[in-house]
């Protein structure tokens, strides 16, 4: 597999997030790099204002379960110097909790928002974190692994908004 | 062999011809049978006198001519529809209705059945009364103000001196009639709609009245009969020797019955249906066909006040002279289908300060100016053609004032190099920005 | 939400200008929307989940679902993130044809969108006729290829689906005949239609750095004048060949968004003529194994769609489906900047402002 045109290599933004915020960096790959959660906010921060990065735009962030963990992953870009840089955030699997970007990117609102719906993932400092695609009472994150394998004995996921869970008849 | 004759194409031309001429015939002599109908009044007024008392005569042959008319609106509303749609299915490349009967024309009936047979919904919270109300109540203004349409020599139903004052004042009923239907409905879409109508319709009835009153002041008459025999004795349409005056009553009229441009009481991508979204069935296909007919009244009013009525240079002579009248009012009415069929929506903020800012300063200096003129033409009237002189002065101005107002306006709206798309001369973000705009 | 000043209202789920079962909730004072809340969800399918439990190959038809009115650029973008992962080289001819297709998808997205925009701002449907007219063609032109016209499936991973029949050349050459002519005739009809400029112009002026803060793509962004357009910026499928311009906008407003889209059809016109040109002969798809089983992996890869950026994150784990995907859906992601924009305005412009920026829901929900 090869790189996309504008994104800059994982071995690269290391050094350049090295040079500033130094022996931060865990893990890397070819494409993306790995932040530690405690340092997040105030790298993409710096990772904005810095014009040598410039992340201007806020292109993806989506959440993946990896069973053990949560990853976050956030694809940044910068229109001016045309480069795309992929980021990576693990996060604890029993009580998943990020900074949100909202401060930083208006877009990053309704994708976290998402994130948190369908993944259960809470976003510290968020404006509006209520769920968006479900409704409120949704038992469970769907996009989570386990999310099939619930107990038996769980009466049922309501099926419609404000119905009682375990009330309908099946 | 017969077979083979009668599926000759000379003989079909040849049966074509004799059919078409036998309707010429027949059509002539009709016309001539119905050229006045108001033998049949008289004939009718007569018939009951010497039975019975004159009271009773004058009962009977005013219920006989109501009906007439009403049953002439209602032909008109299922036809108008009909017209409507296939018209603008015209317009938008496609078919319309054509299933239901030749060419489609039952179609109207065949709706009005399907609307009488649904449920009429009534809200929970709605207040019934007033709910229910409206939509047969909104009739009422809408058949009054055919009154006094002169529809040919002598025959006026309501041939009554006051006839532009009560036609304005009939029609003034509409507005609490749509907003009781529209607060009633208990619906926050039915409220706006209420509101924008109540709003348009009290500025908008300004530029109406005044646009009226300088015909009145032109003719010295509020009768539709004495207006329409001034246009004829002095051989000249009030429409062009008042052509602001036509203007702005064609188009506050147009806001005033809800029509495209102006149809922001109920704009469907806005407040969907407006007032009458909460009625269902036959009371929403009346608030429609009463919409219809509106549109067909206005026709009949601008034909009658400044398009000369029955009177088409002397073929009103051949022909009977309501079908003139009707042919007017229709091509109005198809004038009406063609905006909507052209134009989007102002907004509700737009209208009011066209109607307040332009329409009604506008509409009061042209009264004063046609006050001028009239006092001139009155003053001296043995110089000959001074009328025609007024007309073409007063075309040429409101030509030339259109002209400066719309190239004004226009350029202060459309730049084309201004507001054009231009072509991204290098990828990237603001910065390659300040490069697309330092090109120009 | 509303308070004692306000009253509520529901623009939505089932309303004419919202182009689908998407559900604004307003606080409205008199005519003014003073607050702004989206309900969306009511078509949501969950996708992203589903794909996780069918192979790679049998995701494609839930593309064509997500932006349903784009839906070989959703195809082409789900196929080249695929291929990417799983090292597949489609053959040239199919390269060009997916060209083609994806801006013929463009085009007919493009008139949807401007049809209903004047729509939106009162036009009793002439303009979306009109605009229909073009779309239908080419809709023809898809259901001759691969036998539908809404949801195609026509990409593959390694190609396309079908070669295109012979006549189809024949009808695509008089439709690109036709349409620089039409889209004169829409500048003539609208842009210079005083009602059009005045319920148009100057509402829902986007900023270029709100545009890009609130990660806009699409004819959203480029109508604020940014210059930003992934076929020039990240060529995929060899954009970098062909000879065309990117429309910017001056301002950022409703009136800017339409033009870009305007020009963008010409574009496009001018993409699919020089595509026609050097469509080679050959093979129009590769063979792919049946169960693809790429190497544990991550690919984020983005195409421009006709409402912007269009990108797919897949994750494998070596297994024949993918471990998660995730679309990064244009219309979702710019409504971000909805409630800034309608705040504050009156419920006319916000429809129009929402018109304009072009939204299709099944691909907000997904």
């Amino acid at each position: 597999m090869t790189l996309n045109t504008l994104q800059l290599p994982g071995q690269e933004l290391k050094n350049i997030i090295d040079s500033h915020f130094p022996a931060i960096i865990s893990n890397f790959s070819l494409d993306w790099v790995e932040i530690p959660i405690d340092k997040y906010l105030e790298i993409i921060t710096w990772m904005k204002e810095n014009p040598e990065i410039d992340a201007a735009q806020l292109s993806n962030i989506t959440g993946v379960d990896m069973i053990d963990t949560f990853e976050i992953h956030l694809h940044l870009q910068s229109l001016d110097l045309k480069k795309m840089y992929s980021i990576k955030v693990i996060l604890d699997r029993e009580n998943p909790v990020i900074p949100s970007l909202c401060s930083l990117y208006i877009g990053a609102n309704l994708q976290e928002r998402e994130i948190f719906d369908l993944l259960g993932i809470n976003f510290d400092g968020h404006p509006d974190l209520r769920r968006i695609f479900l409704w409120e009472g949704f038992a469970g994150h769907p996009l989570r692994k386990d999310f099939l394998q619930m107990d038996d004995a769980n009466p049922g996921l309501p099926r419609f908004p404000f119905e009682e869970a375990g009330k309908q008849e099946r | 062999m017969i077979k083979k004759f009668f599926s000759n194409t000379l003989f079909i031309k040849l049966s074509i011809g004799f059919a078409t001429l036998i309707f010429l015939f027949a059509g002539y002599f009709i016309s001539k049978l119905l050229f006045d109908l108001s033998v049949f009044s008289e004939f009718i007024f007569n018939f009951f006198l010497e039975r019975f008392s004159y009271n009773l005569a004058y009962l009977a042959s005013s219920i006989i001519g109501a009906l007439g008319i009403i049953s002439f609106v209602g032909l008109v509303l299922l036809i108008g529809s009909w017209v409507e749609r296939r018209v603008i299915a015209r317009f938008q490349i496609r078919v319309g209705p054509n299933r239901v009967g030749p060419f489609g024309l039952l179609q109207p009936l065949a709706d009005a059945i399907k609307l009488m047979q649904k449920e009429v919904l009534v809200p929970d919270i709605a207040d019934k009364l007033l709910f229910l109300i409206p939509p047969v109540a909104i009739f009422l203004p809408a058949i009054l103000a055919w009154g006094p349409i002169p529809w040919g020599p002598n025959m006026s139903y309501l041939d009554i001196n006051v006839g532009i004052l009560y036609v304005f004042a009939v029609s003034s009923l509409t507005v609490p009639i749509i907003f009781f239907a529209g607060w009633s409905s208990m619906n926050h879409y039915a409220l706006l709609g209420s509101m924008r109508t109540v709003a348009m319709m009290v500025s908008y009835e300004i530029p109406v009245s005044l646009s009226l009153l300088s015909v009145a002041l032109v003719t010295g008459t509020l009768n539709f009969n004495e207006i329409v025999m001034w246009q004829s004795n002095n051989s000249i349409w009030l429409g062009l020797f008042i052509p602001f005056a036509l203007f702005t009553f064609f188009f506050a009229s147009t806001a005033e019955i809800n029509r495209t441009p102006n149809d922001i009481a109920e704009a469907e991508s806005e407040i969907v249906a407006g007032y009458h979204i909460e009625y269902s069935g036959m009371k929403a296909g009346l608030f429609m066909a009463v919409e219809l007919g509106n549109a067909v009244l206005l026709g009949a009013l601008i034909s009658s006040l400044f398009l000369n009525g029955w009177f088409l240079f002397g073929i009103e002579n051949l022909v009977p002279p309501y079908i003139i009248f009707i042919t007017k009012t229709v091509f109005i009415y198809l004038l009406l289908i063609w905006l909507r069929a052209t134009f989007p929506r102002f907004r509700l903020d737009q209208l009011m300060n066209f109607a307040w800012k332009t329409l009604i300063p506008a509409s009061i200096i042209h009264f004063f100016v046609v006050a001028i003129e009239v006092s001139i033409i009155s003053n001296f009237s043995e110089i000959p053609y001074l009328i025609v002189l007024f007309t073409v002065i007063n075309i040429s101005l409101v030509v030339l004032l259109a002209y400066l107002w719309g190239k004004i306006f226009h350029v202060q709206q459309y730049q084309p190099e201004k507001i054009q798309p231009r072509f991204a001369a290098s990828i990237g973000g603001l910065e390659a920005m300040k490069e697309v705009s330092s090109i120009d | 939400m509303a308070t004692e000043d306000t009253y509520e209202l529901n623009i939505g789920p089932q309303h004419p200008s919202t182009h689908g079962v998407f559900r604004i909730k307003v606080a409205m004072n008199g005519e003014t929307i003073e607050d702004l809340d989206m309900i969306v969800g009511y078509l949501h399918r969950s996708m992203e989940k589903l794909s996780e439990e069918r192979t790679f190959t049998q995701n494609i038809p839930f593309t064509d679902r997500a932006d349903y009115l784009a839906a070989m650029s959703n195809n082409l973008g789900y196929c080249l993130a695929i291929e990417k992962i799983a090292d597949v080289i489609p053959p040239q001819r199919a390269t060009v044809l997916r060209v083609i297709f994806a801006e013929l998808q463009r085009i007919a997205s493009h008139a949807m969108a401007n049809g209903t925009l004047v729509s939106d701002a009162g036009a009793w449907q002439t303009p979306l006729m009109y605009m229909f007219r073009e779309r239908e063609k080419i809709l023809d032109l898809f259901e001759m290829t691969c036998g539908a016209r809404l949801t195609t499936n026509y990409m593959r991973i390694g190609g396309v689906a079908f070669e295109p029949p012979d006549e189809f050349y024949a009808q695509l050459n008089s439709l690109l005949g036709e349409l620089p002519d039409r889209v004169d005739e829409y500048m003539e009809m609208l842009s210079e239609n005083e009602i059009f400029i005045a319920r148009t112009k100057n509402v829902g002026i986007i900023t270029p750095e709100d545009a890009i803060n609130a990660s806009l793509s699409g004819p959203a962004l480029r109508g604020s004048g940014v210059p930003w357009d992934l076929r020039k910026a990240e060529p995929y499928c060899g954009y970098e060949d062909y000879d065309f311009e990117i429309p910017v906008g001056n301002i950022g407003d409703s009136y800017d968004r339409f033009m870009v889209r305007l020009f963008e059809v010409k574009e496009s016109v001018k993409i699919i003529k020089q595509a026609l040109n050097i469509l080679p002969k050959g093979m129009h798809k590769t063979q792919i194994p049946l169960a693809l089983r790429p190497e544990p992996d991550q690919v984020y890869f983005r195409t421009e769609g006709p409402r912007g950026e269009l990108g797919y994150f897949v994750i494998t784990d070596g297994g024949p489906a993918p471990y998660r995907m995730h679309i990064r859906a244009p219309s979702f992601i710019n409504l971000s900047l909805l409630k800034k924009l309608a705040t504050g305005s009156s419920l006319p412009d916000a429809v129009v402002t929402l018109g304009s920026i072009d939204i299709v829901v099944g691909e907000i929900d997904r």
